[in-house]
């Protein structure tokens, strides 16, 4: 699983996932996810390279999104296929996690927070 | 006509990473659906990650024995190990959270198998648990 950080201008970040989130990857990233929410509050994290995502890829991803909203601060997410916007429905993570088609509106989003 | 594919594994994390190069060449090898690839890895996914996790914690070494086979109807998975006594089809059933309040950060593996599997069957043999699964093959110009 790759992970990459993009700290755009206007205090927006763009967390870029690539790979599968699965059982073997989603705790490696832990690390790196606790690293980015420590010190930011609006946070899009780029789904479309993301092919696969089960229950622990998807408790990676509440587990920020909570850390950021206690501090008052939001995580969005986007690009998601069909099957992983399906997890992320069932298990009702997108009702804290934002998701969006595209980044643009995404990012419209977090600029409203 | 029946195909069958079937892995052997430790209890080694290690080991554990030989599982997403077979169940991809066996999605291939198979012609699944991009839908019934994702929905057999989950399955493999939500069960392996449990083992892994927490399946097996009196510090021996044990096996685990994946099995997958399709005709052109059903696609049947299987996970045996012989770790401790775990029936997850006993496990309560929960709701989907209608707030961000209700959001919790695990438990959702049994739910997300129920939720591909057309049957879901355990028994413990032999100090084995032994958990089948069966759901529906379908083609991707009938998923579109």
């Amino acid at each position: 699983m790759e992970f990459k950080v993009e700290d755009l201008d206007d205090g927006l970040t763009v967390v870029v996932l690539e790979g599968s989130l699965d059982f073997l990857t989603a705790n490696d990233i832990d690390l790196e996810f606790t690293a980015v929410v420590a010190s930011r509050d609006r946070v899009l994290v780029d789904l479309e390279k993301v092919s696969f995502m089960a229950s622990l890829g998807v408790r990676t991803l509440i587990k920020a999104a909570r850390t950021i909203s206690r501090k008052g601060g939001k995580m969005v997410a986007a690009n998601a296929n069909d099957e992983v916007k399906e997890v992320l429905d069932y298990t009702g993570a997108d009702t804290l996690i934002g998701l969006h088609d595209d980044n643009e509106a995404a990012l419209a989003d977090l600029r409203k927070a | 006509m029946t195909e069958n594919w079937s892995l052997s594994l430790t209890n080694e994390k290690a080991d554990a990473a030989r599982f997403a190069s077979w169940i991809e060449a066996l999605s291939a090898d198979a012609d699944l659906s991009k839908k019934n690839a994702f929905d057999l890895r989950l399955f493999f996914d939500e069960v392996l990650g449990n083992l892994y996790g927490y399946g097996f914690a009196d510090g021996r070494a044990h096996q685990i024995e994946v099995k997958v086979d399709c005709d052109r109807s059903y696609i049947r998975a299987e996970v045996t190990d012989d770790g401790a006594l775990f029936d997850p089809t006993i496990i309560g059933r929960r709701a989907r959270p209608k707030t961000a309040d209700e959001v919790t950060v695990g438990g959702w593996g049994i739910e997300l198998i129920r939720k591909i599997a057309d049957d879901l069957e355990y028994e413990r043999v032999a100090g084995w648990n032994v958990l089948r699964m069966r759901f529906r093959r379908h083609r991707d110009s009938i998923d579109a």
